[in-house]
């Protein structure tokens, strides 16, 4: 039987090349996860698909290099005229590690920088499908796992690739005519919050990036699946809700675990067996987890709501009720101060905390 | 010529219905050779079509298999009235790549074959009820017919897969391209500080994924330069400073050399200097990708009369590198001019 191709797309942050397989990233995560039902023991998880990690924090970190190198060239002139006024650009590097430069920057250079995220989104467009072409030869699924502000990239390349006509003069067999991915799993959603209004764009209630019946060209996946944790601040401002997406392939799951105190972390979501049981059958078959398992798997009493090295209750009601907080800042329409604020406060609330 | 044909099918399909979906495809695949151009697979289906109408198999399965047979007979005559749109749309006789332009009339079709869900095959929502099959309604049937049916649709996706297959790596290099010129836009264009890329990409901004900007503001941009006064052969030394291009503009040209996207730009803008130990002086920069940076300044210093010559570091640097070359050139012409040629 042929492989199910798995596409996964990070976060913000800096993301080596082993960000996907890595002890605690969402490949190992997911295969500790599948061994745990009767499916999996005989053929781990790793036999039926096949992991592919998709990357666009290099282009980011090129052009924060690239400020950073012509800043330093200015700053480290004998006599300085422009005196401190490079300096917060010259220390840009990697080195300085800030939450800044390693997270938020990333969200202000694609919501902000037209040119940059055009950038990002032909770098990522020309990594999914060379990732995808191997199993649309073969006649193989793709599916596609993504990440918070990977979402929004994703989604964007996906409208773009599932969209155009024509790409660079030929035309596009990844149109929706064409090509379409088997499943879209989202995690921690921003696709609307960072949406814009770019001429080939489209809102993310609109785009094609829906899912419909194979012969629907306005669709792009035969299937949708959306996961929130409740008290993530990332994913609430501006939340991903649709109300017209087919219920019969469309599923929005909230979630409601702490088991560490970044909520947000994507392996702290694929925990959850209410996130992992419905990824794991979608790219699998529907029976691979009965609902026996199923409800054995999300009983309290197996996956308690807080665990893990979070054990303290206290630690909990402090965590919740501070993020509580950062949603009600947000509020629904944040500006992008506000937004860069309350997520440099996030990291911070979870640094204290953890 | 057809009785022979057909004679031969009487033989085939039998062997076709026993088999499972793989020996289908390969003896398409043996039948056909030359799998290059549109009308090929029009054959391709059309074989599996008439295979479809003339497998005893299907008749010894009786009534319960009608319905299946005949929804399979729908979704093969489709594929080829689709193809069939396709070459003629493409003058009657277009190779595969030239059909890859309109494949997909035929690739819609080629989805229904996909098995999208775990139910089994054409069990599609939204699809007609007589036009679902799945693999319970193939188990209730005589196996010769399901595993013709089976073999067929397989086959049919297969050879569906393989026409399409050329379309899918044109569009894979095109996007190969794409990507190309962006990276060319930000490690070989012109650098922009954040505040320069914000204001080219509100002013200028960037609309197609397919062709980044073919142009840009230089704005407020501030660089490294060595101003040489009264410079000569024999005497390049430059002094250290700093130039601020006040406001400039930039122009691109994407070329292609090799199937390879290649970027030229050039730019000009008005700039002031500061060099060390002179005063602050006006004048024009010009620029010629990353490594040509040059310009002339003037000085309003009473001490000052001639203007000065400003380098970029990179276009100093290689100055200074090939400087005793051209010495060492510029010597030897002259003992040669001294020596009358001799």
């Amino acid at each position: 039987m042929a492989k199910h191709r798995l596409l996964l797309m990070h976060g913000i942050g800096l993301h080596g090349d082993d960000w996907v397989s890595g002890e605690q990233g969402p490949v190992e995560t997911l295969k500790r996860a599948a061994k745990r039902y009767k499916f999996f023991q005989n053929k781990p998880l790793e036999e039926h698909v096949e992991f592919v990690p998709l990357s666009y924090d290099s282009v980011f970190q090129s052009i924060i290099a690239q400020w950073q190198a012509d800043a330093s060239a200015v700053t480290s002139l004998p006599g300085n005229t422009l005196g401190g006024s490079l300096d917060w650009l010259a220390g840009a590097t990697e080195d300085e590690q800030t939450f800044w430069w390693t997270h938020v920057a990333d969200v202000a250079l694609y919501r902000c920088f037209p040119t940059y995220r055009q950038a990002v989104r032909a770098h990522v467009m020309d990594d999914l499908t060379a990732a995808a072409q191997p199993a649309v030869d073969a006649g193989d699924n793709v599916s596609v796992i993504a990440h918070s502000m990977g979402t929004s990239v994703l989604h964007d390349v996906l409208h773009l690739v599932g969209s155009k006509e024509t790409l660079g003069g030929v035309p596009n067999a990844f149109r929706a005519r064409n090509f379409r991915l088997t499943n879209i799993i989202m995690l921690a959603n921003v696709s609307r919050l960072l949406q814009t209004q770019d001429a080939e764009m489209k809102p993310a209630y609109t785009s094609i990036v829906r899912p419909g019946r194979l012969a629907d060209a306005e669709s792009y996946c035969s299937r949708y699946l959306n996961f929130r944790h409740e008290a993530d601040p990332i994913p609430f401002p501006r939340m991903f809700e649709p109300v017209d997406f087919d219920p019969q392939r469309y599923s929005n799951i909230v979630i409601r675990h702490y088991w560490q105190a970044n909520v947000h972390d994507v392996s702290h979501y694929l925990l959850n067996p209410r996130v992992h049981i419905p990824i794991l059958r979608a790219v699998t078959r529907q029976s691979a987890i009965s609902v026996d398992e199923e409800k054995a798997a999300v009983n309290p009493d197996n996956f308690p709501q807080i665990g893990g090295d979070f054990g303290l209750v206290q630690k909990v009601a402090t965590l919740a009720e501070r993020l509580a907080a950062l949603q009600r800042r947000l509020g629904e329409n944040p500006s992008p101060a506000v937004m860069t604020q309350a997520f440099t406060q996030y990291a911070t609330a979870v640094r204290e905390i953890a | 010529m057809k009785t022979l044909r057909a004679f031969l099918l009487l033989f085939a399909l039998p062997v076709l219905a026993q088999n499972a979906s793989e020996p289908s495809f390969d003896r398409l695949k043996e039948r056909f050779p030359d799998r290059s151009r549109t009308a090929t697979y029009i054959a391709i289906f059309d074989d599996l079509h008439q295979g479809l109408k003339n497998n005893p198999a299907w008749d010894a399965a009786g009534a319960p298999a009608a319905r299946i047979r005949e929804a399979l007979d729908k979704q093969l005559g489709a594929v080829i009235d689709e193809l069939a749109a396709v070459n003629a749309s493409l003058g009657g006789d277009a190779s595969a790549d030239e059909a890859s332009t309109e494949f997909l009339v035929a690739d819609r079709t080629t989805e229904r074959f996909r098995e999208d869900t775990v139910s089994g095959w054409f069990d599609q929502p939204g699809q007609p009820a007589e036009q679902h099959v799945t693999d319970a309604h193939l188990a209730a049937i005589d196996t010769a017919a399901a595993d013709d049916f089976r073999a067929r649709t397989d086959a049919a996706n297969r050879a569906l897969k393989e026409f399409g297959s050329h379309a899918i790596a044109d569009t894979r290099a095109a996007i190969e391209k794409i990507n190309a010129k962006w990276e060319l836009f930000l490690n070989k264009g012109p650098s922009q500080f954040p505040w320069e890329s914000l204001i080219n990409g509100y002013i200028i901004g960037a609309e197609s994924i397919e062709q980044p900007p073919t142009h840009q503001w230089i704005v407020a941009h501030p660089l490294p330069i060595f101003e040489l006064s009264n410079p000569s052969i024999e005497n390049l030394e430059g002094a250290q400073g700093l130039a601020i291009e006040v406001l400039g503009h930039a122009f691109y040209r994407f070329s292609e050399s090799n199937k390879t996207p290649r970027l030229k730009w050039f730019g000009a803008s008005a700039m002031i200097a500061m060099s060390e130990g002179r005063q602050p002086s006006w004048g024009i920069m010009g620029h010629y990708n990353r490594t040509y940076t040059a310009g002339v300044v003037w000085s309003d210093a009473e001490d000052v009369s001639d203007p000065s010559l400003v380098l970029g570091v990179d276009l100093y640097q290689l100055v200074q590198k090939r400087a005793p070359e051209y010495r060492d050139r510029l010597r030897r012409l002259g003992a040669f001019a001294k020596g009358g040629g001799n």
